[in-house]
């Protein structure tokens, strides 16, 4: 039997000899690491002073205005390309070329008034009807509801082709209740409107 | 109760869709070749294309031979009465026409290139940049005017070939009544039709194409050997008071969107019939109908194979026809 229940014969005896060896020192360096490594961690949890804070601060904002002043510029710069390539687009290309500059420009996600005035413009003078109704599907993507509805009253109060007045009369829908209404009672006091430009702008002008 | 009730809904639901299908499944309106002689002469000029079978090689004739033209046209025999050409001053072509039917065709030529195969034996030239033209007895006086960068050809001119250099950039095309065909042009094309009828087949270029009364009839598949039936550039068809078929090839990238605002969107090989005369034999592939209820503006938007170049066909009145045609390997 040992004194203790739950070790063995073996591990009893074991534990009687350990008990009779002597004890051991400690090092002579061990204080002295022992105090570096609690002033290290001491050191570690310090709080952040004010200046590091305000200099953090500081680095943020102008990074921040950094990135905005380039993304400002090259934004500026792709709308002028854009306008440009549209512009000389219009003025010297055949019709198909015209009709891929509106397309790009409508899909561009560069919304602008340069851009839209150059739209308006196609679509109020291009002499390519598929190039008009391009230009019309493009200002539904890209022009602000004001833009939307001066083009709208310019090109439906003289524009002659069924396709192109289609393509308006869906714009309208972005349009409030009222502006919508106006646009379209103008519209349809016309005497030239093909019957199923008519139907719709009847039933879709809110009318 | 509740369970009761949403049998009930779905009941309905379902009824109104079948409805709706059946309402879509309707034939269209068969097209009548015989209806005039713009619709004759339009059915002519295009039976052929569909059946690459018949495709005929020419590129072993010599470019700019009167074989070649008469072999580009589909003429084999008969006599090419006058054959005329001139240098392009440009990279843009101007064709305008009245009362015409005229096939332009994109060959292997180094100028552009016009004949008409009928006997001629009445017309002269009044210059070489004047007008060619003839006033026999009781006939109208057809005229064909020749400037630097256009051609002018009307009164009354039937099935006149014109072929343009396969490299020419850009090709208008304004068309006062009569038919107008386009083949296998790779360049930027307009075509702008007061009243009658437009064939494009096999265009790779971008492509605008306006009729403000009738209807346009576009062929995206490789009509002559060795071709490749693709769609490299955007395709726009507007057609007013005039159905749109296209038909394309089952491998094509492209993205369709198509608007009928008076009429059906359909996905049927029906129309291969009508415009062939009963011999409908080319195998195509069947679609889910795609038209809705009337007085409702119809809009489809559909990716082939992934999608790709963009395809919208607008028509007011009419109805759009959309078919598949299979490569020739599967039939």
């Amino acid at each position: 039997m040992t004194d203790h229940p739950t070790l063995s014969h073996a591990d009893e005896k074991l534990l009687q000899a350990l008990r009779h060896l002597p004890d051991v020192p400690p090092t002579p360096g061990l204080p002295a690491a022992f105090h570096r490594r609690l002033e290290a961690q001491a050191s570690a949890g310090r709080p952040i002073g004010p200046w590091v804070l305000a200099a953090l601060a500081a680095a943020l904002l102008i990074a921040l205005g950094a990135g905005w002043w380039v993304d400002r510029n090259r934004r500026e710069a792709e709308i002028a390309d854009l306008r440009a390539e549209l512009t000389n687009a219009l003025r010297n290309l055949p019709a198909p070329g015209r009709f891929e500059a509106v397309n790009q420009a409508g899909n561009s996600n560069l919304r602008d008034d340069r851009v839209v005035e150059a739209l308006t413009h196609a679509l109020l003078t291009d002499p390519n009807t598929n190039v008009r109704v391009a230009a019309a599907d493009a200002l539904g993507r890209v022009a602000n509801a004001q833009s939307l509805a001066d083009a709208a009253r310019r090109s439906l109060g003289a524009e002659r082709s069924p396709f192109v007045q289609s393509a308006m009369l869906q714009n309208l829908q972005r349009l409030s209740g009222g502006e919508r209404a106006q646009i379209v009672e103008r519209f349809l006091g016309r005497r030239d409107l093909d019957p199923t430009v008519r139907s719709e702008a009847e039933q879709g002008g809110g009318l | 109760m509740r369970q009761c009730l949403v049998v009930a809904l779905i009941s309905f639901i379902a009824i109104a869709m079948a409805a709706r299908r059946g309402v879509a499944q309707q034939p269209a309106k068969p097209f009548d070749c015989s209806q005039s002689a713009a619709a004759r002469a339009l059915c002519a000029m295009t039976r052929a294309v569909q059946q690459p079978a018949n495709a005929v090689d020419c590129s072993h004739l010599g470019p700019t031979t009167v074989a070649y033209l008469r072999c580009m046209a589909g003429h084999s025999s008969g006599v090419v009465s006058t054959v005329a050409r001139r240098d392009l001053p440009n990279q843009a072509l101007h064709v305008s026409t009245s009362g015409v039917y005229v096939r332009i065709i994109a060959g292997a030529v180094d100028s552009v290139s016009w004949y008409i195969p009928q006997a001629l034996h009445a017309w002269r030239w009044a210059s070489d940049t004047a007008t060619l033209y003839r006033a026999a007895p009781g006939r109208d006086a057809y005229e064909l005017h020749v400037a630097p960068d256009s051609l002018e050809l009307h009164n009354g001119l039937e099935n006149v070939i014109v072929l343009v250099p396969a490299d020419l950039p850009t090709l208008q095309v304004d068309v006062e009544g009569g038919s107008v065909s386009v083949e296998d042009f790779a360049g930027q094309l307009a075509i702008t039709m007061t009243k009658g009828f437009v064939a494009v087949v096999h265009p790779t270029g971008p492509a605008l194409i306006e009729n403000r009364d009738g209807a346009v009839r576009v062929i995206l598949t490789a009509t002559r050997l060795g071709q490749e039936s693709t769609l490299k550039s955007s395709l726009n068809i507007l057609a007013r008071n005039g159905d749109i078929e296209l038909t394309f090839p089952a491998a094509i990238h492209a993205t369709l969107d198509a608007e009928a605002h008076q009429g059906t969107i359909v996905d049927a090989p029906m129309a291969l019939s009508r415009w062939q005369g009963g011999n409908d034999t080319i195998p195509v592939k069947t679609h889910p109908v795609l038209g809705l209820q009337d007085n409702e503006l119809r809009k489809v938007h559909r990716d082939f194979n992934g999608g790709g170049a963009a395809i919208k066909l607008v028509t007011l009145n009419g109805i759009v026809t959309l078919i598949e045609q299979l490569p020739v390997m599967q039939r």
